[in-house]
Parts: C-alpha cells; structure tokens; sequence
C-alpha cells in the first residue's frame, strides 16, 4: 500500500489558482483570431483549441505531454524550453519504507520510458487553490529508478474545490509506483472467464425484490470485490486471441491523473444506488441543474470528472481540464474547461487533434482522451485520427432475468428519451432512471444514444461486446475490453464518456494495484451510512446485508 | 425506495409554502399524514455545547424531527447608493451591485466525524479540536435525511429571506450545513430567471486608483457548494410557518465579502462571477434556533 499516513496541510498563501480568461481560444492562440462562437470551441477542446500552436497535452510519438501537436510531430521550442519538472514533494525519503526494493530514484527525464510520463503530468507548483474558503497547494512530482516511475502527490485537484457533497477536500500525501514498461500478464493465473459476469442474476433478483436494497457484494464480478476473489478474468476473442486481463478493484485506486489524484472505477458503493454509475447522474452540458428533483441522488461530480470521499479521485474525464501549455502548467482553468463537459459531444464529436495523455493506469499504460491518432506519416505528423468508442454497451439489468414483473419495474429501462421525466414516470424524485448518454448495440453495430439507464449496478446494466475484427466506423474505433486500443504511439486506454469510462481492466500487470476489498488499499470509499431499516453488519460496507462467514468471522465464528 | 423520499419532499414543500406541522417522527408513507399533525411532544434535542466564539459543538437532533432552513442575506459592509448596494473589497476595487441572482439547489446538514463513524482518512480531523463535518459515502448525491432539494432563485440585492425547505434530522450529531448554488432554469419572486447560470450579477465596478466606471454584466453557469459550521445559536424566526420545527438553520451570506479577493480587472465575467458565487457561498453564517 503506497498511501502514506500522514497528511499536513499546507499553510494558506493568500493568492488565488492561476486564472485563464473565459475566451481560452484567444488565450491559447498566439495571434488570436477572432473568438469563434465560445461553446463550440469549448465543446471540441482541447482538440478545437489546442491544436495550432502546441499548446495541450498532445499524445505524440515523443511521448511528452508538452509535445507538439503541430502536424510534423516535432515538439515546439518553446514547449521544450518552458518545461520545468515539478519540484513539489519533500518525502521523498518514504520511498525506501514504500518500496523497500526500489532503486536509486533520478529525475525521470534520465530514464527510458520516464521522459514521456514525467512530461505528462501537470506542473501545479505554485498554484494555490481555493478548498471551502482554505487556501491549498497541489503537488505532483516523479521521479524514476530504472523499473518504475514514483508518482507522488498530496491528491488535490488543480482546481478550486468544488464541493458538490458534504464530503471534504483533504490532503493526502501517496506515492504510486507505476512500471515504465507494461509487463504482460503471466500465462496460467487462475482466472474467471467473462461469463462470470453472470452472477448478474443476483443483482436482478434483489432489485425485483426490493429496489432499496443492495446485493451484499458487487455482483458482476468483473471487478475485485472480495479478499477471495480470484483477480483475472480471461476470454478467447472472435479474433481467435486468448486474453487475460486483471480485474480493477471495484472501489479502489486503478490509475494517477496527471494532476496526481487517482482514478477509481467506473461504480460508487452501496448507497444510494448499489454500485451505479456516477456519471448517470450528471448533466448532459455545463449550465445544467447540479441536483434534479431527487433527494437521494444527484449529480456529484465534478466538471473534469472528480470528487472527494475524503481525497479527490475520478470516475470520469473532461480532458479539456487536463490540457497543458508549454510549460506543463494547466491551460484552462476550471470554468474554462468544464465548459467542454458535452456527454454527447465527448462520445460522438469530431476529433480535431489526437488526444494527450490524462493519466497513468497501475500497469503502466497511460490513459488519454478518446481522440486516437491511428497513424503517423513518415515525418511523424498524425494522419488518421478517430473517436474512441467503448466496446461496452448500456444492456440493462432486465438482461439477466425474466421475472413476469419485470416490466413493471424495469419496462423503461433502454428506452430513447429527452428528458428524466421520461423515464420516471412524470416523478424523479426515487426514481431509479436517469435519461443518459449511452453506447447502446449489438454485434452488429453500435450507436450513441440517449436511454432511460439504471443507475444501480454499472457493471450488471453493461455488457462487453467483442469487437476484436471489427476495428469500427469510419470516424471511431471500438475498444477492448479494458477500455483501451493500439494507437499509432503504441496502447493506452481512453477516456471515454460511457462505461467504463477510464477503464475497465487492466491489461498488463499493475504493480501497485490496491485490494480487493471495498476501500481496499487505502483509497477506498468510506463506510456507507445504512439508510433507516438498515443495519451494516460488522462494518462490511455493505448495508442491509446477511452476516456471513466471510463478511463477519467475528459474529460467525 | 421512494416513499421516504417522497415524504421528505412533501414535508419540504409543505414547510416552503408556510404548512408547517409539528409531528417530530415522520417514517416511511406515514410521513405525510404525520407532517399534518399537531400537538406531538417537542423533539429532544441535546449535546449542544459551545466550543468558542465562532462555532458551535456537535448537535443532536431527534431522529426524524423536523429541521428547517431559513436563507438570509445581509448587506453589513455594503452603502445604499442611488440603485445600488456599494462596496469596496480588500483589493481596493469598488463594486456598484445593482442586481444579483443566486440560485440554491440544496441544504443539507452534515454530520460530526465522530457521529457517522467515516473513516478519518489521512487524520487530518484528529489534529482538530472539535469533530470535522464528516464524509459520506452516498456521495453521487446525499444521503442525510436532512437535506433539502429545491431550485430557489434569490434576488439578492434586496436581500430576501426564503424558508428554502426541509428535512430530517437523523439523530447522529451535526457539526456542519452543506449549501449547494447551482444553474437553474427558475425565476426569482421578482420575475427575473436564471437561465442555466447559478449567478447573475448586474452593476458596475471602478478600479483602485480609477474611478472610471466599467459595467458590470457577469454569470457562470457551474454550481459552487460550501460547509459551514455551526456559527451560533440565534433566535427563531417570527411567524407560526415553522412553528412545529425542532431546529431551524439560518443561513446569512454577506455579499459585501462577495468581491474580496477577487480581482475584476483581471478575470472573464464567468471567472468574475465564479469567484464571487465562491466567496458568497463561503461566507455563509449557520444561525441555529432550537
């Protein structure tokens, strides 16, 4: 477990987060033209704004987020000259205690494989950002011995605090240790195949019997859930490929953002909706309504795709907020970037210019947005660039049973819809729908739509569809399992606006993968707070549950 | 699943249009007939202590008692000049308000650290005196049967107070009140709408050493939320709207504080009205009146 223990808080600076006026195309343009009308510029950033001058966090053959994104490939001057690697952390020293067989730590830009992922991360010293009325200071720094990158930061957000829940803002000092080459799962892990994904009858049968109530674990496992759970999954592809994968934990750190927070999965816990998805939740566009007519649900997210359980982490990516400018500092401040928040935009807008890179999976893969250049020419400039498109789709949870209630409960679950009402029968409130973006198909093809979607039970209301010989549309590309694809810069995984969102497996080996348990590692949830009629046995974080041999020893023994 | 959450509405409702009841224990789908009824016993509520000037120690209400927000705002600081309220912030800028809309979209009170059992993460609680306002773990949304839900547009330059709903206490202890703004599609009472923003400013400002006037024309369409302590104990609002309430929480913003901070000739007007939603939200006071 890398997280450390201590966290102290940083004394107030009195100055405000690096501010970028609204107009960021003009901003980011040397010889401004003329603003173009602001939200369509804002819906394609940074593709749309970032991609004439070098500005943004570009993917490119060189691997440095301040590369280029002019069309030779070539990273700019000035985008070579500006950047300063971070210099933020003072506990260095913790990585011997950490990672007792770490070697000598240098400067990644010495190491193979570590230039393109210290370039990457967001350069935040001296940044000061606004938490509930306390001044903060972001840190993210790397450094590297010959295997790994040591990713540290104190997990705050580059941007002002934007506390949608009660739940605060605190600092929590981490270092992540991240491979600097993926390392291939070894042959002969015991592992599920993907049909385990059946248990998903469980989840059908709970939410016939009773809406409110959460099964007692995740039960797509798909994910690691339990301490017993076996962390691989395998599958022969339609391609003929035999596949293993790990499982991410389900509530638990899989990934580092460039601005040092980690990403968790693509579900929240129990509460109040067992195991969904949080991004049903949000609104479809920057402007909308933050919470509906619902007292138990509501948006929770932030714009970029974060929030706290104490420390930041993400479920989802607006990778406008993680674009950079030549000096590896953020481009856009968050009232710019959230701006490009566009669910529909984000999953089937024209991609302008290659996505950069946002993070860094456990298995040493990085994570960019869902803009893919597909191939360079000879002089390294991006010839073919498509959407990524996630290979799973909204399936419902209707999939997994027959119940003759079924309609009632269910019936508009995978409806077409415009607005919530739709789907709730004229009264949000405890409704158990939201209107949402989807990726809704079969094998035969696939479409992005706007669906009545459960909000319980992301990982049971998705089904992966292998794509592995169909390579996509004209303007996407399907993507693995894992959420991921090889793109002309070699794999990454892409952030996408439908499930699973980051990614949904790990396709290499992850190094410092946390637990399988609920808040495993460290960086999991906190313990739900049982709803009236509900009791959470043995702190299991699992509300309402039946005590068990294996969720309560103590009582069963 | 939804019956509690309905009666909590209702109760919500009921209490924003003035029908305020008594009942202090309201379950499941006998919670609307039970907000109906007079002459229940008055709601326990204990463990109120002092813990200094500026803040009130944890506070335990009954379980299922009623609780009530009341949003205020106070113009201390500011001067009444022709059509606008004036103020100078700490950055020397002088700022001529002549309308300002907020939009609310929930309340909600916050639980002691101690009181929920989270988890106190890195520790950074333990290094305080009194219980942090604590995490939850239903955090796509809320899961405190306090919270409150409404879309509430305040006009704020004429300083209004609006009961904004209510909800129920849990029995835990509280320690905080979380306010959401966030973009609306509502109208204020005087007919003016939001229209996707959670703040519209109107007026003019000057810079410190130049009294040109610059208009002042700024919304942002992104919500801003804040915990807030609870500040002191306070008096209950005049009036038999919310007489059968066991608390009620009195949220005073002071926009005088709105501009501090934030410097106006360098910002966006989104930026600009971010900023001042920021420190509006942030200068909240918790009065509680039991």
């Amino acid at each position: 477990m890398s997280k450390l223990s201590s966290a102290n808080l940083v004394a107030a600076r009195g100055q405000r987060a690096r501010r970028v006026p609204f107009d960021l195309c003009a901003l980011l343009r040397p010889g401004a033209r003329a603003a173009a009308p602001l939200l369509l510029g804002l819906a394609l950033l940074p593709a749309g704004c970032a991609g004439d001058d070098g500005v943004g966090a570009t993917e490119s053959t060189s691997g440095g987020a301040t590369a280029s994104s002019d069309p030779s490939g070539a990273e700019t001057e000035t985008g070579a000259d500006a950047w300063t690697p971070a210099a933020c952390f003072d506990a260095w020293e913790l990585v011997d205690e950490l990672y007792p067989d770490a070697g000598a730590l240098v400067p990644c830009t010495e190491v193979a494989g570590g230039d393109r992922l210290v370039r990457s991360l967001l350069v935040v010293d001296g940044l000061t950002i606004d938490n509930n009325g306390e001044a903060m200071e972001p840190c993210v720094e790397a450094r590297c011995d010959a295997t790994y990158a040591y990713v540290a930061s104190n997990s705050l957000p580059h941007y002002d605090f934007v506390q949608t829940t009660p739940n605060a803002l605190v600092e929590s000092e981490a270092i992540v240790r991240v491979p600097l080459a993926s390392a291939a799962i070894a042959s002969g892990v015991d592992a599920d195949p993907v049909g385990v994904q059946a248990a998903c009858g469980d989840a059908y049968d709970q939410y016939m019997l009773n809406p409110a109530q959460a099964t007692t674990r995740e039960p797509g496992q798909l994910c690691a859930f339990a301490q017993d759970d076996l962390l691989y999954l395998e599958e022969t592809l339609a391609s003929g490929e035999s596949a293993t994968y790990r499982k991410i934990a389900c509530l638990g750190r899989t990934a580092v953002m460039t601005n040092g927070a980690p990403v968790y999965g693509p579900n929240e816990a129990t509460i109040p909706d067992p195991f969904g998805s949080p991004l049903f939740y949000m609104p479809d566009v920057a402007g909308e309504p933050y919470l509906g007519d619902d007292l138990a649900g509501g948006a929770a997210l932030d714009l970029c795709g974060g929030h706290t359980a104490q420390t930041m982490h993400y479920h989802g990516v607006n990778e406008a907020c993680f674009a950079q400018a030549s000096d590896g500092s953020p481009a856009l401040s968050y009232v710019a970037a959230s701006q490009a928040w566009d669910m529909h935009g984000m999953l089937a807008g024209d991609c302008a210019e290659a996505s950069g890179i946002v993070g860094w999976s456990l298995d040493g893969y990085p994570i960019t947005g869902p803009c893919v250049c597909m191939a360079r020419d000879g002089d390294g400039a991006c010839t073919e660039i498509k959407r990524a498109r996630s290979a799973w789709v909204y399936d419902g949870l209707g999939a997994w049973g027959d119940d003759p209630g079924e309609a009632a409960s269910l019936g508009v679950e995978g409806a077409s819809c415009v607005e919530d009402s739709e789907c709730c029968d004229g009264d949000i409130d405890g409704c158990d729908f939201r209107c949402s973006y989807v990726v809704r198909g079969d094998a035969e093809g696939s479409e992005v739509a706007k669906v009545c979607a459960l909000l319980d039970y992301a990982w049971c209301t998705h089904r992966y569809v292998d794509r592995s010989i169909d390579p996509g549309g004209d303007d996407f590309v399907y993507l693995d399992r894992c959420n991921g694809v090889e793109g002309a810069d070699g794999y990454a995984y892409r952030a996408t606006a439908s499930f699973p969102y980051v990614s949904g497996c790990f396709r290499g080996e992850p190094i410092d993968a946390e637990g399988q348990a609920g808040g495993g590692g460290g960086g999991g949830m906190n313990p739900p707070k049982c709803e009236p009629g509900q009791m959470m046995c043995c702190g299991d974080d699992v509300c309402g549950g039946p005590e068990t041999a294996d969720n309560c020893p103590e009582d069963c023994a | 699943m939804s019956a509690p959450r309905r009666a909590r509405r209702a109760l919500a409702l009921a209490l924003a249009l003035g029908g305020a009841g008594s009942a202090s224990a309201c379950d499941g789908a006998d919670a609307e007939a039970d907000a109906g009824s007079t002459g229940a016993p008055p709601p326990q509520v204990d463990g109120l202590a002092d813990a200094g000037a500026d803040e009130l120690g944890p506070l335990t209400i009954d379980r299922d008692a009623i609780v009530a927000y009341v949003l205020e705002w106070s113009w201390e600081g500011a001067a009444r000049e022709e059509d606008a309220w004036v103020v100078v912030s700490d950055l020397g800028y002088t700022i001529g308000v002549e309308a300002a809309y907020v939009g609310t979209a929930l309340v909600e009170l916050v639980p002691c650290e101690d009181a929920a059992g989270a988890d106190a993460g890195a520790g950074a609680s333990a290094a305080l005196a009194l219980p942090e306002p604590a995490a939850q773990a239903a955090h796509s949304g809320t899961s405190d049967p306090s919270a409150a839900v409404g879309e509430l547009v305040e006009a704020v330059h004429a300083a209004p107070s609006s009961v904004f709903g209510a909800g129920l206490a849990s029995g835990d202890a509280y320690c905080g009140l979380h306010l959401l703004a966030s973009p609306l599609d509502a109208a204020a009472a005087d007919g003016a709408r939001l229209d996707g923003e959670s703040l519209r400013l109107r007026g003019w400002w000057s810079a410190p050493d130049d009294p040109a006037r610059h208009a002042l024309d700024a919304s942002v369409n992104l919500p801003r939320g804040s915990v807030r302590a609870l500040a002191r104990l306070g008096a209950r609002p005049p009036g038999d709207a919310l007489a059968g309430v066991a608390a009620v929480f009195t949220v005073t913003r002071y926009p005088a504080l709105a501009f501090d901070g934030v410097d106006l000739a360098a910002l966006s007007d989104a930026e600009l009205a971010y900023e001042v939603l920021a420190n509006l939200v942030q200068s909240g006071e918790v009065e509680v009146a039991l």
